[in-house]
C-alpha cells in the first residue's frame, strides 16, 4: 500500500505539479467553498454511487459521501495531478470507507437477524426478482470480504475500472490489484455457491 | 460456479445501486458543515494560542527572576496530594484534629484526605538544614580582637558538612526513646531531604521586621502552615542579621514551640552560639553541656567539650 493510500504526506521531491490550468484543484487548494461545491456538482453523483455500492447501504453512503466533500479542501493539497480528481475522490472515500462499511454491515446483519429486508422505496416492478435476490446475495459476500478485497472487486467488476485505474484509485500496485481480485472473486464465487447459487 | 454468475451478480448490484436515486447529498450541507468546522478550529486556535503564550512568558519570566524552582515546587507540593488521593485512602490518611463533617459529600471526603499533607510540608518540598557555613562566620571574633589559634580550629571543625549533621541527626533518632507523638512529615522530610543550596529564597517576612529592631529581642510568630519557618528566621537574625539578642529569642521560640523536632539539637546548638556571642558565659555552659556529654546524640560533642575548654579557660 502506497502513502498516499494510507493517507499519509507524500514527500515533496515525489510529488508532481498539478496540471496547468487545473484552477479547481488550486482553488480546492486555497480552501474556496464555492470550488468544493463546484467539485460536488461535477463529481458527487459519481461518488454517491460508488460509495453505495462499496458499502451497499443508502445511508452510510451518503454520510461517507458527505465526509468525502468535507474534507476535500483539506486533502486536496495533497493531489499531485498523476490521475483526475474524480479518481482522486474516489480514492479518498476508499480510505474513509472503512468506518462507514462497519456501520453497513453491522445494520445489514440487524436486518437479517430480525427477518426484515432493507426497505427498497425505488424498486420497479419490471426488475427481475432474480437479479434483485442475486445482487443482496452478492452484498453479503461481500460483507464477508476483506476490505481491500471488497475494494478490489467492486472497482474492477462492479465499477468496471481497469486494474491500472483501481491502482490509481487504491493508491495499491496494479499486480497488487488483480491478486486482490482473484482472491475475492474465489471467496465470492464459493459464498455464493454456498447460499445455492451454481 | 462460473464467471457469467458473478458478472451477472455484479452487474445485478451495480443497477439495484443506479436504482437508488432517492434523496441525493444537499450540497448546502457539505458546506455548512465544511465553515463549521472551520469555525470550531478557529475558536480552537482564538482559545489554545494567548494560553500557550501566557504560559511559555510566564515559564521564561519565571526562569529569568529565578523563580522558576520556587514554582515548580509549588506544583509539586499541589499536585502530590492529589496523587496521594487517587493512590487510596492508605496514602494520606486523615488526621484525627480535622474531623470529618457528617454532610461532607464524597468529593469533600476525599479532599480532606488529602488536607493534612499541606499543613506539614509534604515530603517532596526540600527542607533547609542548618546553614553551617555562616555558622563559621558567627563564631568568627571581630575584626579588631586577634584570632586565637585554638579557635581558628573551633571554626573549621564547626564548619562540618550538612551531610555529618544529617548522619548525626539519623544517629540520633536511632538512640532516641519512643516519640509519644507520631513523627511529623517534616521531621521524615527533612532525615530525607538533600542540603539545601546556600541560596534559598528569604525567610518569612517577619525577620526583616525583626532585623530592623535590634534590641526588641521579638520572636517572629510561628505560622502553623510551615513549621520551617520559625527555624530560617532564627537562622536569618542570627547568621546574616547577626543580631544575636533577637535570634535568641527566636531559637527560644522556635524551642518552645518544637522541641522534639529534627532540627531542634541544631536550634539549641544555634542558641548557645548567641549566648556565647552576648557574652552569658554561665548560661552558654549550661547550654553546651548536654552536647559536650553526648546528650544529643554525639551531634557537635568535640565542638562543645572544646568551647567549654576554652570558656573555662577564660579565652572566651
Amino acid at each position: 500500500m502506497t502513502l498516499r493510500a494510507i493517507g499519509m504526506e507524500v514527500p515533496l521531491f515525489w510529488r508532481r505539479s498539478p496540471p496547468a490550468g487545473d484552477a479547481l484543484v488550486e482553488r480546492l487548494r486555497q480552501g474556496d467553498l464555492a470550488a468544493v461545491g463546484e467539485a460536488y456538482d461535477l463529481h458527487g453523483a459519481a461518488v454517491v454511487s460508488f460509495a453505495r455500492r462499496l458499502v451497499g447501504d443508502g445511508d452510510s453512503a451518503l454520510d461517507l459521501t458527505q465526509e468525502v466533500f468535507v474534507t476535500l479542501p483539506k486533502v486536496a493539497k495533497r493531489f499531485d495531478g498523476t490521475c483526475n480528481l474524480r479518481t482522486f475522490i474516489m480514492g479518498i472515500a476508499v480510505n474513509h470507507a472503512r468506518h462507514h462499511l462497519r456501520a453497513a454491515v453491522r445494520r445489514r446483519r440487524a436486518w437479517e437477524r430480525s427477518a426484515l429486508e432493507q426497505p427498497d422505496q425505488t424498486e420497479s416492478p419490471e426488475r427481475g426478482a432474480a437479479d434483485q435476490q442475486l445482487a443482496r446475495a452478492l452484498q453479503r459476500a461481500l460483507d464477508a470480504l476483506p476490505l481491500d478485497q471488497r475494494v478490489a472487486f467492486v472497482l474492477c467488476e462492479v465499477e468496471e475500472k481497469t486494474s491500472s485505474e483501481a491502482a490509481l484509485v487504491t493508491g495499491a500496485p496494479e499486480g497488487t490489484m488483480r491478486t486482490r481480485l482473484f482472491h475475492a472473486k474465489r471467496k465470492l464465487r464459493e459464498l455464493l455457491a454456498a447460499e445455492g447459487y451454481r | 460456479m462460473s464467471d457469467d454468475l458473478l458478472q451477472r451478480a455484479a452487474r445485478a448490484l451495480r443497477d439495484e445501486a443506479d436504482g437508488h436515486s432517492g434523496p441525493g447529498l444537499p450540497k448546502q450541507a457539505i458546506l455548512k458543515k465544511i465553515e463549521a468546522n472551520r469555525r470550531a478550529s478557529a475558536q480552537r486556535w482564538a482559545v489554545a494560542t494567548p494560553l500557550v503564550l501566557l504560559l511559555v512568558t510566564s515559564t521564561a519570566i519565571a526562569a529569568a527572576t529565578g523563580a522558576l524552582p520556587g514554582v515548580w515546587q509549588k506544583v509539586k507540593q499541589l499536585v502530590a496530594p492529589a496523587e496521594q488521593t487517587v493512590a487510596g485512602p492508605s496514602a494520606a490518611p486523615p488526621a484525627p484534629e480535622a474531623p470529618r463533617r457528617a454532610g461532607t459529600p464524597a468529593t469533600g471526603q476525599v479532599r480532606s484526605a488529602a488536607e493534612p499533607a499541606q499543613p506539614a510540608q509534604p515530603a517532596t518540598a526540600p527542607l533547609p538544614a542548618p546553614e553551617v557555613a555562616p555558622l563559621a562566620q558567627d563564631l568568627a571574633p571581630p575584626a579588631e580582637a586577634p584570632v586565637p589559634s585554638e579557635q581558628a580550629r573551633n571554626e573549621q571543625a564547626i564548619a562540618s558538612p550538612p551531610v555529618a549533621l544529617q548522619h548525626d541527626l539519623q544517629v540520633q533518632r536511632a538512640g532516641a526513646p519512643a516519640r509519644k507523638e507520631p513523627l511529623r512529615a517534616a521531621d521524615a522530610a527533612t532525615a530525607s531531604a538533600p542540603a539545601p543550596r546556600a541560596e534559598q529564597p528569604p525567610a518569612p517576612p517577619a525577620a526583616p521586621e525583626a532585623a530592623a529592631s535590634p534590641p526588641a529581642a521579638t520572636a517572629p510568630p510561628a505560622s502553623p502552615a510551615n513549621p520551617l519557618q520559625p527555624f530560617r528566621a532564627a537562622q536569618r537574625l542570627q547568621f546574616k542579621d547577626k543580631n544575636w539578642l533577637a535570634a535568641l529569642a527566636a531559637w527560644d521560640a522556635y524551642l518552645l514551640q518544637s522541641p522534639r523536632d529534627a532540627l531542634a539539637p541544631e536550634a539549641r546548638w544555634n542558641r548557645a552560639i548567641c549566648l556565647l556571642r552576648l557574652e552569658r558565659t554561665a548560661e552558654a555552659r549550661q547550654a553546651l553541656q548536654p552536647f559536650a556529654q553526648g546528650a544529643e546524640g554525639g551531634y557537635r560533642q568535640a565542638q562543645a567539650v572544646d568551647l567549654l575548654k576554652e570558656i573555662d579557660g577564660g579565652e572566651l
